[in-house]
């Protein structure tokens, strides 16, 4: 190749590097608008908020499995009492587990709640996140607890894990 | 094999994370702060499984004659 015959394509690479740098520029204005822009963008307690709903739907979703579970096993026992009894028994780890996962929530859910009417200042974020992480300890117990009666719940999402999963 | 209800959990799993990021872009701190009661009377309501667990042990022990 000549120098000649190169010539069209620095052209056009010199052109698409000045689209992408606009491009960027642009984006860039955008998100520190956005991030400067009361209300319009993702505050710390509008994060908190988001990754709790999903929480919330994660513990519901775990006792409405262990219930489902709960009644199967009982129905397969049929008129044995001490089958069902021992459903009870088996069964027992996973309400408990699942209970302790409600109370962290809840724990969490009302310190968001305290947030909200407390502003966002440094202290008011250190024990929201420090109570969220509390929960996001007790997902693991909670999944092992349903993996012993042959049961699993989906991972959570990085919209949970990454707020909390950092949090000592 | 899917255990009973696991589907239903991923799917709503799925589906409160897309509602979720929708409901984080709030016009103002006063539709957050709704959301956010809304999500701690939720909550509060969520039933005990342990409880549940121990009702449906009973009650299934009673519909036998066991507890007879």
């Amino acid at each position: 190749m000549t120098p000649t015959t190169n010539t069209p394509r620095v052209i056009r690479m010199l052109a698409q590097a000045r689209d992408a740098f606009a491009m960027a520029v642009g984006v860039g204005i955008l998100v520190l608008v956005a991030s400067h822009c009361s209300g319009c963008g993702a505050s710390a307690l509008s994060l908190h908020y988001r990754a709790a709903t999903v929480a919330t739907v994660a513990v519901d979703g775990a006792h409405r499995v262990a219930i489902a579970e709960t009644h199967a096993r009982l129905d397969a026992c049929g008129a044995d009492v001490a089958c069902a009894e021992a459903v009870g028994h088996d069964m027992a780890p996973v309400g408990l587990a699942v209970d302790a996962s409600r109370t962290a929530l809840s724990v969490w859910v009302d310190a968001l709640e305290l947030a909200q009417a407390a502003g966002e200042d440094g202290d008011v974020l250190g024990a929201l996140l420090v109570a969220g992480a509390r929960w996001l300890a007790l997902w693991d117990p909670l999944a092992a607890a349903l993996r012993s009666v042959g049961l699993e719940v989906p991972d959570l999402p990085p919209l949970v894990t990454g707020l909390l999963g950092g949090v000592r | 094999m899917i255990p009973a209800g696991l589907g239903d959990a991923v799917g709503e799993l799925v589906t409160a994370i897309v509602e979720s990021v929708a409901a984080g872009k709030h016009a103002n701190a006063d539709a957050l702060a709704a959301d956010i009661r809304a999500l701690a009377a939720r909550v509060r309501g969520m039933p005990s499984t342990t409880t549940e667990i121990e009702r449906a042990v009973q009650e299934h022990i009673r519909k036998h004659g066991g507890g007879e």
